[in-house]
């Protein structure tokens, strides 16, 4: 980003004339050869210093830029050597223009001049090309195919520089002023103008001629014709001799006119020097003048087109200068006073108090919403004292002054934040006071964890549940007694890992079982069962089969309450809308992924159709007669494919069908529900830490293709579960 | 605060808020510097008043001053009433006394905010539109509005699903503020930037003449931006579709070198093009880590252009021509594919363009005889290349400078924002083909002249390009 230091008010220099405008289109040129921006940042320091729009700019850069002196060499050549190429044609034209003119007077001693045929060849072409270049230029304004000759000039004046001197900034220099100098606005006027010096250059060139010949030799002048009246001619003539009459040249009049036809051999002519005078003054007027006056015009028009060239700042080489040349906003930089500096005073860490005995916990909710699992949460075990919700500062008074007032004396008190939400110093001014005015330790409940997590990245949730955690501590709450406990999403196992924190001799029901891993081995022998029956990739059903033959072997084990169901949030499988269900259940499991394995396609898809057939798993222990009707069957197979990501939808169909058949897709799914069935009841940040770690990063996709790969890698699968689940203890 | 060369009359912005609501991030945005300040998502990251500049053609118009978070109002509140007392002054004047307090006391983050905001003009009130409304909120609503300055709240965050922005305009309604602005510095809608100003200005009479500047300057320089960026991917597609490299028929080893060569020119050339559109749009590469809602990472695509997942992800079909031994992407094609006059008629070609393609075929012909075949790029891989430019566009325009977060996950939904999936490639490309002088990518191509009839075509494919990628996005 530039820098804007200095004088930000002083006039820009008026350097950019049209050959600085060129040089930075040249050196534009130069850099879309190259493919990127020359890379000097003392010339974009001098650009911005300069201080004028982005035109100057660019303009002062390429000035700048180590490459210009031989940018603007190259220029100078080619302008020399179009001079020269220009200079040339004009002597070119001008013997033309002599040749013309001896030409049509013929050799000495040939007879008479033709007289009209003569004006016709002299001035016939100039006048057709005059009238053609007005036409087009009248009607097809910015077509610069007006001017052949102009254009053939430049030709040879880039011929010329590439033969004297080629290379690549040669190139660079040509293609850029071909660009400026045939462009639609300069364009036009400068092959106009080189062709009418041309025109000129040739037309004096007659004229010079004209003038000696008929200054030395003895000419005589006729006319004759075959279809035209005598009459006719005279007219022509009159009306063509009337303005040369005008300017002083003596003109034939009409006898002399009429004496002038050519009736045969032999003849006397008069009137030699009127005709020869007409001849002149005809050259002149209607041949020198117009061109010339053409010329004045387009030679105007081309200055003011030089003067008014403007870069044009869409091109794509402009713009992407535009970020580093102008800035779109000037730092300020700090305006505050400098403050000294407050010391940070060790506050003593708060001990843990065991919360023992019996007796009511207050509950308070601060700038929470009420979970939709219930308030006060439905711990077992617990007898809670609802002290309300603190929103505002009135609530904050009423919550403290009730707290002091209430009665049992509650045994502790439990300040319920949302993790989502920023710590800041209000909330720590509440906490203080809570904990200053209650005699009983106090804890700090933060949930909404799982609200943080799918919002922010898991760097930021750990940093945001470290800040929670030193803000308790500063406002005087032990670090033991701040949970992170989600009471959107209470578990049983959450419940019960509560309950013993709030005090041990609380009643927390049935002890927790050992985890075995008994039903994960199964699941996977499971698994290699159905894959050696399978010859082809399954289809939706018989991997419907397979997640109900699992959920089957847990099931039996719970006696009723399923407890994965509420994990995976399968509530009821509406067979009308079967769709709906299987979204909510694959976006759950995609959920309970870690970042890394939601990133990668694979175990993506592996997410999406475990959840949805997990969903149907559920809905087949639940009715299965239901399910076995055909055309809910259709509905969900078709629903599964519409679930499933693209890549796994195209690779089925792009079918390397015939090849060996691919189970991998079928066997990530069916193992990631195994394993998150081995997992319910543990909180979500821990299963997602088991499932990274269980699931290894595997380089290359061996497609698992029968039944013993599969039993390979389910091995190596429950091999690194066990070590995940084991590095977690048997309880989190 | 009239401005010294008697223009429109300077603005004094200050962005308050509570802490962590995104107010840098708003500055950041508005400034396109990806520099200002620190952003980040812990409370209090911002400790200073920091201040910028906007420049509206060289010309400052616009001050904007970033705060401190309030992070204690309720506390605030408090030592204002007890300020107070039982006397009967206006709060205005509680507050000077507040901020006359020596520095060091427990609201000083607080009193640096207020200060700022009594030396400005408007304050912008940022809300994280995801966060209920709470009592603090109305305190720090209370407190500025005593502070008798015009309010301007505006909700940020608005595109993600949590955002309650109903509930959160009802609460303002109720306070009487109905000039509400919604923002999302992460998800830049295009026209956002512009009703934040359009709100500022039915509250600021004075500064009508300043901020129609402003918003006419934003709206040129997005025309601008839109029209470069087209320019660059029309260049793109006429250098890659006019591209072709000759191969002698016979030889095997030199046609794979051959292959290799094109495709790694056709790569080269795309880099260049993402490079450039990054400058356009002042990515630098301090940015590459965090950019997050770009399709690319890293400032470089991550999938090859010549790999057929790259066109599943695409949803592009692959075609058929591809030769035996050919990776798909590329088209050995023998020359009697190309040479129909009827189909170059077909094109509505110009006069002009007819005959230099006769001369085009006429050099084919010849290079026929001798034993070549042409080596070009396939359709799908062009149609793959402007869908993948396009998408990079879009976001570009879209995307705000304050994003951090990581990694899309999928192509598809924008992509189909590029109608040439499916559907024929336009005219101007088709044309190209004929036209291997059009494309650059040879270093030896080029010559020195001019080609006016790529200028034509490609400009052509610039306004079409351009009508795709200035369309503002459809949110809902």
């Amino acid at each position: 980003m530039p820098n804007e230091v200095t004088h930000p008010d002083s006039a820009p220099r008026q350097t950019t004339g049209f050959a600085a405008r060129l040089l930075a289109e040249a050196v534009r040129v130069h850099e879309e050869a190259r493919g990127a921006p020359m890379h000097e940042p003392s010339a974009d320091e001098r650009a911005c210093a300069s201080a004028g729009d982005l035109e100057s700019r660019i303009v002062e850069r390429a000035r700048s830029l180590s490459v210009a002196p031989a940018l603007q060499r190259a220029l100078a050549h080619l302008r020399s050597a179009t001079q020269a190429a220009f200079a040339a044609a004009l002597v070119g034209a001008l013997v033309a223009g002599a040749g013309a003119a001896r030409l049509v007077l013929g050799a000495y001693g040939e007879g008479s001049v033709n007289f009209f045929l003569a004006l016709v060849s002299l001035l016939g072409l100039h006048t057709l090309m005059l009238v053609v270049w007005l036409i087009v230029v009248v009607f097809q304004p910015g077509s610069a195919a007006a001017s052949l000759l102009g254009s053939l000039v430049l030709r040879l004046g880039r011929r010329f520089t590439r033969w004297l001197h080629s290379g690549p900034v040669e190139l660079v220099a040509l293609r850029a002023s071909g660009e400026v100098l045939a462009g639609p606005t300069i364009g036009r006027w400068l092959l106009s103008a080189i062709s009418h010096s041309l025109w000129l250059a040739y037309l004096v060139g007659c004229l010079g001629a004209l003038l000696l010949l008929l200054g030395t030799r003895q000419y005589d002048f006729s006319w004759e014709t075959t279809i035209l009246s005598e009459r006719a001619y005279v007219t022509i003539a009159r009306i063509i001799a009337a303005p040369v009459d005008a300017l002083g040249f003596s003109v034939p009049d009409p006898e002399q006119i009429a004496a002038s036809r050519r009736t045969g051999a032999g003849q006397l002519f008069a009137g030699r020097a009127s005709w020869g005078e007409l001849l002149v003054g005809c050259l002149i007027v209607y041949g020198l003048v117009p061109r010339g006056l053409a010329l004045c015009v387009t030679a105007v028009a081309l200055i003011r087109a030089r003067a008014g060239y403007r870069l044009d700042l869409t091109r794509p080489g402009f713009a992407r200068l535009q970020g580093r040349l102008v800035a779109f906003a000037r730092p300020v930089g700090v305006v505050d006073k400098e403050e000294p500096a407050i010391a940070e005073e060790g506050r003593p860490v708060a001990p843990a108090t065991v919360i023992d005995g019996p007796g009511p916990i207050a509950i308070v909710g601060l700038e929470v919403e009420p979970p939709q699992e219930g308030w006060p949460p439905a711990i077992p075990g617990i007898d809670w004292r609802d002290m309300g919700f603190a929103e505002d500062r009135g609530d904050r008074q009423r919550v403290v002054e009730r707290m002091a007032s209430a009665d049992p004396a509650p045994k502790a008190v439990a300040i319920v934040c949302s993790l989502a939400a920023t710590p800041d110093r209000g909330t720590a001014a509440f906490i203080s006071t809570v904990v200053k005015a209650s005699r009983a330790p106090v804890l700090l409940l933060a949930t909404q964890g799982q609200r943080l997590r799918e919002r922010s990245p898991l760097g930021e949730v750990e940093q945001r549940i470290a800040d929670w955690r030193q803000l308790a501590v500063n406002a005087g709450i032990a670090p033991a007694q701040v949970i992170d406990v989600d009471l959107d999403h209470l578990t049983t196992d959450s419940r019960r890992r509560l309950a013993r924190q709030l005090g041990p001799t609380s009643d927390v029901g049935t002890p927790p079982q050992p985890h075995s891993g008994r039903h994960l081995g199964q699941a996977f022998d499971l698994i290699v069962d159905h894959a050696s029956g399978w010859r082809k990739e399954p289809d939706a059903a018989a991997r419907a089969e397979l997640h109900r033959a699992i959920a089957r072997l847990w099931d039996a084990e719970e006696g009723g309450g399923s407890a994965w169901e509420s994990l995976l949030r399968i509530r009821s499988w509406d067979l009308a809308k079967p769709a709906e269900s299987l979204t909510t259940a694959a976006d759950r499991v995609i959920g309970l992924l870690p970042v890394r394995l939601r990133l990668d396609p694979r175990w993506l898809a592996a997410g999406a159709a475990g959840g949805a057939l997990a969903c149907v798993a559920a809905a087949g222990l639940l009715a299965p007669a239901a399910i076995a009707a055909l055309p809910a069957w259709a509905g969900l197979g078709a629903a599964l494919t519409a679930l499933l990501p693209k890549r796994d939808a195209g690779k089925d169909a792009a079918g390397e069908a015939g090849e060996r058949p691919d189970f991998t897709a079928a066997v990530d799914a069916a193992s990631l529900f195994a394993m998150l069935l081995e997992l319910q009841g543990r909180d979500e940040t821990t299963i997602g830490r088991v499932l990274d770690a269980a699931v290894g990063d595997e380089e290359e996709h061996r497609p698992l293709a029968d039944a013993a790969a599969v039993r390979a890698w389910l091995d190596d699968l429950r091999t690194r579960f066990d070590a995940a689940l084991a590095i977690e203890g048997g309880e989190a | 605060m009239k401005n010294a060369a008697g223009g429109p009359p300077k603005l004094v912005v200050a962005v308050v808020g509570h802490t962590n609501t995104g107010k840098t991030s708003l500055v950041r945005t508005l400034t396109r510097d990806a520099r200002f300040g620190e952003v980040s998502n812990r409370p209090a990251t911002t400790r200073h008043v920091e201040g910028t500049v906007l420049l509206v053609d060289g010309a400052p118009l616009v001050e904007l001053y970033d705060t401190p978070g309030l992070e204690d109002p309720m506390g605030l509140l408090e030592h204002l009433e007890s300020l107070r007392g039982d006397r009967r002054c206006d709060w205005i004047d509680v507050i000077r006394e507040f901020l006359a307090e020596p520095a060091g006391g427990p609201f000083s983050q607080e009193a640096k905010a207020i200060r700022q905001v009594l030396a400005s003009d408007v304050a912008l009130y940022v809300v994280d539109a995801r966060d209920r409304v709470l009592g603090k909120h109305r305190d720090e609503l209370e407190i500025l509005g005593r502070c008798a300055r015009p309010v301007v709240p505006v909700l940020n965050f608005t595109a993600s699903d949590e955002a309650r922005t109903a509930e959160w305009r009802e609460h303002l309604a109720r306070i009487n503020m109905h000039a509400v602005a919604e923002f999302d510095t992460v998800v830049l809608d295009e026209t956002s930037e512009q009703r934040l100003f359009e709100k500022m200005r039915t509250l600021l009479d004075p500064f009508r003449p300043t901020l129609n500047a402003l918003i006419a300057e934003r709206q040129r320089q997005r025309d601008g931006l839109v029209q470069a960026a087209s320019e660059m991917l029309a260049d793109l597609l006429i250098d890659v579709a006019a591209c072709r490299l000759l191969v002698p028929e016979q030889q095997i080893d030199e046609r794979d070198e051959s292959l290799e060569r094109l495709k790694r020119l056709v790569r080269e050339r795309e880099q260049q093009c993402v490079n450039a559109l990054l400058d356009l749009f002042r990515f630098d590469g301090a940015e590459y880590a965090a950019d997050d809602a770009l399709p690319i990472s890293g400032g470089k695509w991550g999938s090859d252009l010549f790999s057929p997942a790259s066109l599943r992800e695409f949803g592009i079909r692959a075609g058929s021509g591809a030769a035996a031994g050919a990776a798909a992407g590329l088209a050995i094609d023998a020359l009697a594919g190309g040479l129909t006059l009827g189909a170059a008629a077909a094109l509505g070609a110009t006069l002009g363009a007819l005959w230099s393609s006769l001369g085009s075929h006429g050099r084919r012909l010849v290079d026929v005889f001798q034993g070549f075949t042409e080596l070009r790029v396939a359709d799908e891989t062009l149609r793959l290349l402007a869908a993948r430019q396009l998408d990079l566009a879009a976001a570009l325009l879209r995307r705000g400078h304050a994003s951090q977060d990581k990694l899309r996950l999928t192509g598809e939904a924008e992509a189909a924002r590029s109608p040439w999936i499916s559907a024929p490639l336009p005219d101007e490309i088709a044309e190209a083909r004929y036209h291997p002088e059009w494309s650059r990518l040879d270093g030896s191509a080029g010559g020195d002249a001019p080609v006016a009839d790529r200028t034509g075509a490609r400009d052509r494919l610039a306004r079409r390009i351009a009508h795709i990628v200035g369309v503002p996005s459809a949110r809902s």
